[in-house]
């Protein structure tokens, strides 16, 4: 893919904190992810459907393979990736909602509880609340990302960074905090 | 409410963190001491942990998050007889529909799950179906039955399985506030299940909270019977299922025995271990391993290496997650209903050994009855001794071990013997003893020292660094430590730490008993021993020589600590010599001499002096005279303590050894072919030993001229020879006529490989 070598000196730029490299990176990201989600559900079919994990370790196998050596760690990567897989979940549940039935594939989360399952103007809620918290703690932000829209446990996120499962718990439990505080205060104005 | 500034966040956010990691009991206290020293913020924080705990409380962003998913494209879809009606969710294994029959034969809902596995192959999907069968005749109120297992046209595996609609035992019991009597009669279900899969041999696997259910009935049901092994295949040995089938999303093996993520065989007893988990959260509401093993890593460490804290101390802890409130109880309550026996039956459900565990559900069912009844139980708690050599087993890194558990081992005989006096001021002493060692050993816990990775050595050092501040008051007992645990240091090689340790223990020893009391002189052998060891043989026989003269003195020409300097002194003087040594030999034939005498020529201990004789011969060029001692030795061994003992084994490879160095080469054949067969019936196959044996024998066959067998000997045993030979190999003149061959020369390059310390 020609038209993509940049990947690698996006990550880089971005993670130097290059908003335009950002933007750049998540619309790369956005597409590439997109089309794996097709390509796989096309290779299995209905009625399995695609978890948001899956996509995830799937995107950054084929990534990483494509880009080679050079590819950034698979920490970085996955939380950029984490982000727009949320892009992609929110997107589709608000086409959902405009009865669109666009998308053609399905990304569902992990998790067995289904009581509560919020919907597209929850979801675009709580995405801004996180695109607030990733500016005061970017970390925080990118638990939530990893765990709630991407699926990942928490002993997968510690071992990617590298740190105790309870530092990701408080960690969430954290963010758990700001946004319910974010999302009520929006509620109430 | 209002949102946060940012500014404000920033603040807040380290307290929080720190609030966070604290226990609910802790976090009371420190919100009492912040609140005196930030009162403009803790009214904020407490408010905000408040909302914490309801928002865990309300699964707030848990559970299934955004539902962007198409699904009402499958609604309707049938697969095999069945027609799926809505999604009921999505776990580790795959997504779960639930369904109806098409034919409307059966009026019951069914729940059906597609499993998260690649396409199988026509082997496996055989196997899936026939498994699904046998699976299928499991019948049991308290286990959800498999009604089908099949495949999708597209080569995709599902079960069709009984719908249970109910909660997670654990979340049941915490929700329904049931004391420890309640909780213990809810598993007694779950054991009955199990009970029944055993019974037609069925091993479940995977318990764990989310695979038993209770419904509004309050009804267990068991669900996932044997699945996990229906999903190995024959390329993933089905020890591996939890591990790496679960997971494209890497589940963490929680609930997993020790031998499921070592690759050990499954049996009941892997079942027994998780019921043990299971029951030890239900009771504590922690899990057995504690609550953050810090990576995968770490956790398979946890899993195979470090026991379960007792019930009744989790409870207790200052990391307890479990309230009190919700087993209808206060912490100290609690504490108080799990000690003893509580303690005792899940100690011996979680064993790492599989054999030491219960040996069926039926028996810890029984234990657990005995216990309801207020009657005794099988069980039995770990005695002090056993306890504190656990501490050791813990950290079974190589060498470090046997020095380690040599250091207990001394120190409780040495318990052992005060307690046997029975006098109180000694039994204080056995007791300090304990304390001392505990102390020592506390640093293997993961809280206290720097991780898990603890070796011998840090344990050592620690004692080591402590001996002079906790036993300051009890000179001998000081003395007595210093001698043992120079003497663990010399196991480990450390011989200079070892040096060190004696000469303050001789100093000690010196003080409280004087000059030439029996603890200076052991004390004095082991130094002599260490400083050999260091290199400084000059040093060494001098100091030898010289005890061995007080020796003789105080104690006798025949008494068995005589012997033994005599017997090292003759070692130190062939090392010194590197050559002919006559003295060497003298005084150990003196020493055998005087063995025969007292022990009797077939003791352990005088069949070791001969073979130490007979290299001793051998050294100085005496080879007929040493292959004939050897063979005295050799049949004596096999008399006194048969073929599969390492004594045993000693004595056939010095006498190999010997018979090859006098060019005897047919009979050396012989000997290293014996001591193969011995090694492997003794050691096992494919160890280090055997591989060395057939490196011997290699050797002779190539002297033989016997080059492709000698070759091919070799190669079989390069990857499992220890690295000292490994890597001595290209240089080793046995071989030189092989030197250019090219398949000697790939497998010099094999045998560097595995002996680099790297590839280890």
């Amino acid at each position: 893919m020609g038209s993509e070598p940049g990947l690698v000196a996006l990550i880089e730029a971005a993670d130097r904190g290059s908003k335009p490299a950002a933007d750049a990176l998540f619309s790369a990201l956005y597409r590439e992810l997109r089309r794996i989600a097709k390509k796989e559900l096309a290779r299995h079919g209905a009625p399995v459907s695609l978890s948001a994990t899956t996509l995830l370790h799937q995107a950054y196998i084929e990534m990483a393979g494509r880009e080679g050596t050079s590819f950034p760690d698979r920490n970085r990567f996955m939380g950029y990736a984490a982000r727009v897989i949320r892009g992609l979940i929110i997107d589709h549940a608000r086409s959902r909602c405009a009865q669109k039935r666009g998308g053609q594939f399905e990304i569902t989360s992990l998790g067995a509880e289904i009581e509560h399952m919020p919907d597209a103007r929850q979801l675009t809620r709580i995405s801004e609340a996180l695109e607030e918290l990733a500016k005061v703690e970017p970390s925080l932000a990118e638990v939530v990302d990893l765990k709630f829209f991407s699926g990942l446990s928490f002993a997968e996120i510690a071992a990617m960074r590298d740190v105790c499962e309870r530092t990701v718990q408080r960690q969430w439990e954290k963010a758990r905090i700001y946004l319910h505080r974010s999302i009520q205060a929006d509620l109430e104005t | 409410m209002s949102s946060f500034r940012s500014k404000q966040w920033q603040v807040i956010s380290p307290y929080l963190d720190h609030a966070l990691s604290l226990s609910e009991q802790e976090r009371v206290r420190w919100l009492l001491d912040f609140r005196s020293q930030h009162a403009d913020l803790a009214d904020l924080i407490e408010e905000l942990l408040e909302e914490q705990r309801a928002l865990s409380r309300e699964h707030f962003l848990e559970g299934q998050p955004p539902q962007p998913s198409d699904e009402d494209i499958f609604i309707g879809e049938t697969v095999g007889p069945y027609r799926l009606i809505a999604s009921i969710g999505e776990g580790g294994m795959g997504k779960v529909w639930r369904a109806e029959r098409i034919d409307g034969r059966f009026e019951r809902q069914v729940a059906i799950k597609f499993l998260h596995v690649a396409v199988m192959s026509r082997g496996a999907a055989e196997r899936f179906k026939r498994e699904g069968q046998i699976l299928g005749q499991l019948r049991h109120p308290h286990i959800a039955e498999l009604i089908d297992a099949g495949l999708t046209p597209k080569g995709e595996p599902y079960l069709v399985l009984e719908y249970v609609q109910g909660e997670q035992i654990d979340r049941y019991c915490d929700d329904h506030g049931l004391g420890v009597d309640a909780r213990i009669q809810l598993f007694l279900h779950v054991l009955a299940a199990v009970a029944e899969a055993h019974a037609n041999l069925v091993v479940h696997r995977d318990i764990k909270p989310a695979n038993v259910l209770v419904n509004s009935n309050g009804d267990v049901k068991l669900l996932d019977f044997g699945i996990a092994k229906l999903l190995a295949d024959d390329t993933h040995p089905a020890s591996a299922t939890v591990l790496t089938l679960e997971a494209g999303s890497a589940m963490t093996p929680l609930f997993a025995a020790p031998e499921q993520v070592t690759g050990g065989p499954i049996t009941t007893a892997t079942d027994i271990y998780a019921l043990g988990v299971l029951l030890y959260l239900l009771l504590t509401g922690q899990h057995p391993i504690g609550s953050g093993p810090c990576s995968p890593a770490d956790l398979v460490k946890s899993i195979t290496g470090i026991d379960a804290p007792l019930a009744s101390q989790a409870v207790v802890s200052a990391k307890s997650s479990a309230p009190p409130e919700k087993r209808s109880a206060t912490p100290e309550k609690l504490r108080r209903q799990l000690r003893g026996d509580l303690d005792t039956i899940l100690a011996k459900a979680l064993k790492k050994r599989p054999a030491e565990r219960y040996a069926s559900v039926a028996a810890l069912e029984d234990d657990l009855r005995r216990y309801l009844g207020h009657e005794p139980i099988s069980a039995r708690p770990d005695t002090v001794t056993y306890r504190l050599l656990k501490y050791v087993r813990r950290h079974t890194v190589g060498v470090g071990v046997a020095a380690a558990l040599a250091l207990l081992l001394v120190a409780f005989s040495i318990i052992q013997a005060i307690e046997l006096r029975r006098i109180t001021r000694e039994r204080d002493r056995a007791d300090r003893i304990a304390e001392f060692m505990t102390g020592i050993f506390k640093v293997s816990d993961p809280n206290e020292g720097a991780g898990q990775a603890v070796t011998a050595r840090q344990i050592l050092d620690k004692a080591a660094e402590d001996i002079d501040s906790n036993l300051s008051q009890d000179a001998e007992l000081r003395a007595q430590m210093l001698h043992v645990m120079g003497r663990a240091y010399l196991n480990i090689g450390l011989f200079s730490r070892a040096e060190s340790l004696f000469e303050s223990g001789v100093q000690a020893s010196k003080s409280f008993g004087g000059e030439n009391s029996p603890e200076t002189l052991k004390t004095k052998h082991d130094l002599a021993w260490a400083v050999f060891q260091e290199g400084r043989v000059d040093e060494a026989e001098k100091m030898e020589r010289r005890l061995l003269e007080i020796q003789r003195r105080v104690l006798g020409p025949e008494d068995p600590d005589t012997l033994a300097t005599g017997e090292e002194l003759a070692f130190t003087v062939c090392q010194k010599g590197k050559g002919p040594c006559s003295e060497g030999i003298d005084l150990t034939r003196h020493v055998l001499d005087s063995q025969t005498r007292h022990l009797g020529p077939d003791a352990f201990s005088t069949l070791g002096t001969m073979d130490n004789l007979a290299i001793m011969l051998a050294i100085e060029g005496r080879l007929d005279q040493a292959i004939a001692l050897q063979e005295d030795s050799l049949e004596r061994h096999l008399r006194a303590l048969g073929a599969r003992n390492i004594g045993t084994i000693g004595a056939m490879l010095n006498l190999g050894e010997f018979q090859r160095d006098a060019g005897r080469d047919d009979e050396a054949m012989r000997t290293f072919q014996k001591l193969l067969v011995t090694e492997t019936l003794y050691y096992g196959p494919e160890q280090g030993e055997s591989a060395a044996t057939k490196y011997d024998l290699a050797s002779v066959l190539l002297r033989k001229k016997q080059k492709d067998q000698a070759i091919s000997l070799l190669s079989g045993a390069i990857n499992h020879l220890p690295p000292r030979i490994a890597l001595g190999m290209s240089s080793d003149p046995l071989f030189v006529s092989l030197h250019g061959d090219p398949r000697f020369e790939a497998l010099v390059v094999e045998a560097k490989k595995a002996g680099s310390p790297v590839s280890k």
